[in-house]
């Protein structure tokens, strides 16, 4: 994974079909990308067994740590909080989530991508 | 253990949740000696703990932040509880995983936790009843011989209710605004102001009631309300979550988490009265679980306990509390539970204050009917999972001639998109379900279709810049709303004690048999009706409802035909326990009488967040600070009966068989040992120059904070109260001092 992340530095989607060609990258790097997004550890065997479309399944998952879920891309995506940590101030959610002085959370993720 | 090692006490309380946090601060205040058992742990230091728990657990149902061990096991844990995960289809009637004994035929699908503060998992909602509430046999049912609400009794009415709501709602800080609330004619006191200014609507609120401001008579009619509706207003719920920093808790940051807990305390939960009781006095001690009620001379004389240290025990020993009064205060199970596991030798061997074989009876909750929702591409997003869980609401659906009929309902509209409802909650929560299906190319949420997705394929996988922004697309058009339904009293619908299996303790578990009627069914039809009408008119696409059911997985599931056609229904649980001890004028059809003191035993009171009669309409906690605060003027009724401090006065009645000069002149100075207004708790009155809660017979006095007075209760009087009360007959005495009558009074001492 670190080598195919290595060898195509310069394109996102390289990457990404890349890591698509192998069942053994595809799900480690899906376990990866849900821990980056929601903080807890989807085992990738797992997720292959629950891959085949129409499957309905609860997978079981483990949250890495308390700053893993609070810091979960998921958050910052739905332009929201995590539940149960807000850095915002009363009254926030009558209005619209965009801040004309700053980059919208959404703009700095994907900005961050190679 | 011998009676003679009792505990001494005025009041023992069981259970220290809002009934018996409430009840326990208002006696302290007046200077009663109270001990609170209770069956969990006891206040943490702080909160950082729980937090924690709720943080790093993967589910995050309503008790995850809590003790004991979310997956202990409920044949072992000293004083368990039950959970959401023991509701899924297979284990929900499963005795080996389920704490409750379910013996269905349907799922009782409410939570609660035992520990001090009870159950804190509540979302804040205080709501006052509407007037026919209380009066629903002679309002909707005086024709049908089988109407299954009564009346409540009649001195309990809606507009006797109002100054003990005022009351509650200062004391949990209600924000809200009483103009708003002024709807169905709900009864507020003259110049009534909320402690706080309500809680600001979010995006979802304002779209809803604009998409409800104009509707046509013909859309509408299947709610059989006595005017034609042409608009449904959405309002500001009332809640006890702060909008300005009110009582040293500051206000809501929006954290969308109270349930199961408010990470800043902004939303009001029982350990902080329970702390100011404890600060006055009050003995709360935990890991006390009760065992029995022990009744002579039918009279409460003594109640046992047993203690533990490890959540799933071995008992560590044993205890009891010997006090004048006894309040059960343990919710719609637990109490129950404790009455009937109190036999006495065979002496009550049906159980404690059951004389009418009404105790464990009448169970109830607000079946929950949840609806969920994406709005079209085209529509403007809506955000969820900003602000508090919930907002605003539908309240003036709540009364009508269709209550001969169907249930009534409120609405909720959630800001917490998915979360707890998407797949039916058989899969996990949200946002994590949306976010697995477009990783790994599922479909749980139903949303990775082509017609949804708007991608290439269904069960399309992404990575990368792709996938952020379907994910922020999709989940910032979620929405879903929820129906609290009202379920009617049914005596079949009980809790007894199972004959099988037992609590880490070897305590009897709780057994349930449950239903839910057609009256409440029907309700639910009328429910899945609007959910149409709200989302046809928000132009949403209903995922309730879409193939593949996603209430395969529920046990609350039912068939109806409506319109001709079979449709699914669900229910989940509101958190709202109801029922179980009666509350009527007739001892051989109720349990306890208007003050919910027990007819068989008047020594004993019941106590909840629910008064028993029938049900609250919504999870008001508030009508029990109410029903608190109403106790407080009677509770003395075997010694000063019906002392109140109100504004500017005390007044009390006394029964006293022998009039002494020496009592009347005591009892004049509690009724007049009111001085000037002033909020300091402790410290010195200027002038006496003796420290307050000071209990020595040379302490000057003591301070206690009433509405705005401070109540200085002299040490004669304590020493008076210490000798073992005031023995009282039939004679009442009256005293009324004016502010200023007083303040002279007080000038005396």
């Amino acid at each position: 994974m670190l080598q195919i992340a290595r060898d195509h530095r310069e394109s996102a989607p390289d990457i990404i079909n890349r890591v698509n060609a192998g069942d053994d990258t595809r799900f480690l790097a899906r376990s990866i990308v849900l821990l980056w997004y929601l903080g807890s550890w989807y085992r990738p065997e797992d997720l292959e067994s629950t891959s085949t479309p129409g499957a309905r399944a609860l997978i079981l998952s483990e949250v890495i740590s308390a700053k893993a879920y609070t810091q979960g891309l998921v958050w910052q995506i739905a332009q929201a909080h995590p539940m149960g940590y807000s850095n915002l101030q009363f009254g926030y959610w009558s209005r619209e989530p965009v801040d004309p002085n700053e980059k919208s959370p959404l703009g700095f993720i994907t900005a961050t991508l190679p | 253990m011998a009676a003679n090692n009792c505990m001494q006490c005025d009041v023992a309380i069981v259970g220290s949740g809002f009934a018996g946090s409430f009840i326990a601060n208002e006696l302290s205040q007046m200077g009663i000696e109270v001990i609170i058992l209770e069956a969990g742990p006891g206040v943490p230091p702080n909160i950082n703990d729980y937090m924690k728990r709720f943080y790093t657990t993967s589910a995050k149902v309503p008790e995850s932040a809590y003790p004991p061990d979310l997956f202990g096991v409920p044949g072992k844990l000293a004083a368990g509880r039950p959970t959401s995960l023991m509701l899924g289809a297979s284990n929900w009637n499963d005795p080996e995983q389920s704490y409750l004994v379910q013996k269905g035929p349907r799922p009782f699908a409410s939570t609660y936790e035992r520990l001090a503060g009870g159950t804190s998992h509540w979302l804040g909602t205080s709501l006052r009843l509407v007037p026919p509430d209380f009066t629903m046999k002679s309002s909707h049912g005086k024709n049908a011989a089988d109407f299954p609400f009564p009346d409540w009794p009649q001195d309990i009415t809606s507009q006797k209710m109002s100054p003990f709501y005022d009351r509650a709602e200062a004391e949990l800080g209600v924000s809200a605004d009483t103009k708003e609330q002024s709807f169905l004619d709900i009864s507020f006191s003259e110049n009534h102001a909320y402690p706080m200014p309500r809680i600001p609507g979010s995006l979802l609120d304002q779209r809803i009631g604009d998409a409800l401001a104009k509707l046509t008579d013909d859309e509408t009619k299947f709610l059989e309300m006595p005017q034609p509706v042409t608009e449904i207003k959405v309002r500001s719920l009332p809640a006890a979550r702060n909008s300005q920093p009110y009582r040293n808790r500051r206000a809501c940051a929006g954290n969308t988490n109270g349930i199961p807990i408010c990470p800043i305390q902004a939303k009001y939960d029982p350990t902080i009265t329970l702390n100011e009781a404890t600060n006055r006095g009050a003995n709360l001690i935990d890991h006390a679980v009760a065992n029995e009620i022990i009744v002579e001379n039918g009279r409460v004389s003594q109640i046992n306990y047993i203690t533990y240290k490890e959540e799933a025990g071995p008992k560590t020993g044993e205890g009891c509390v010997k006090a004048k009064i006894y309040v059960i205060a343990a919710n719609a199970i637990e109490t129950p539970r404790l009455l009937l596991m109190s036999k006495n030798n065979g002496r009550t061997s049906k159980g404690v204050a059951n004389s009418s074989d009404m105790v464990g009876r009448h169970l109830m909750d607000h079946p929950y009917y949840v609806a969920w929702a994406l709005l079209p591409p085209t529509a403007k997003p809506v955000f969820p999972y900003r602000g508090p869980l919930i907002t605003s609401g539908i309240g003036d659906l709540c009364d009508g001639p269709f209550r001969a009929k169907r249930a009534a309902f409120r609405v909720d509209i959630g800001n917490e998109g998915w979360n707890f409802v998407v797949a039916g909650t058989q899969f996990g929560a949200d946002p994590h379900v949306t976010t697995i299906d477009f990783i790994n190319g599922m479909n749980l949420s139903g949303l990775n279709e082509q017609k949804f997705s708007q991608l290439g394929k269904d069960n399309a996988a992404l990575f990368g810049a792709d996938l952020a922004s379907k994910l922020n697309d999709l989940i910032s058009r979620q929405l879903r709303i929820g129906f609290l339904v009202e379920q009617d009293p049914d005596p079949n619908n009980r809790v007894k004690l199972s004959s099988e299996f037992s609590d880490g303790l070897g305590l009897p578990r709780p057994e349930i048999a449950y239903n839910i009627s057609d009256y409440t069914r029907q309700g639910i039809v009328a429910a899945y009706r609007l959910r149409k009408l709200i989302f046809d008119k928000l132009g949403a696409t209903d995922f309730t409802h879409r193939p593949p059911d996603p209430a395969s997985g529920s046990p609350g599931r039912f068939d109806e035909m409506i319109d001709g056609e079979p449709v699914t229904l669900t229910y989940i649980g509101a958190g709202h326990m109801m029922g179980t001890y009666r509350m009527g004028d007739n001892p051989r059809t109720s349990v306890v009488n208007s003050f919910q003191r027990s007819h068989d035993h008047d020594n004993l009171y019941l106590r909840k967040r629910y008064v028993s009669n029938r049900w609250y309409r919504q999870s008001d906690a508030n009508s029990l600070g109410a029903g608190a605060a109403n106790r407080r003027r009677h509770c003395w009724q075997p010694q000063i009966t019906r002392l109140r401090v109100g504004a500017g006065r005390v007044e009390y009645e006394a029964h006293r068989p022998k009039p002494e000069s020496s009592d009347r002149r005591l009892l004049r100075r509690v009724a007049c040992a009111v001085s000037k207004p002033h909020f300091r708790r402790r410290g010195r009155m200027p002038g006496s120059g003796a420290k307050s809660h000071s209990r020595s017979p040379a302490g000057a006095a003591q301070y206690r904070r009433g509405q705005g007075f401070a109540v200085r209760i002299s040490p004669e009087i304590l020493r008076y109260r210490r000798r073992g009360g005031v023995r009282f007959g039939a004679e009442v005495r009256r005293a009324k001092c004016s502010r200023r009558e007083a303040a002279r009074a007080g000038a005396r001492y």
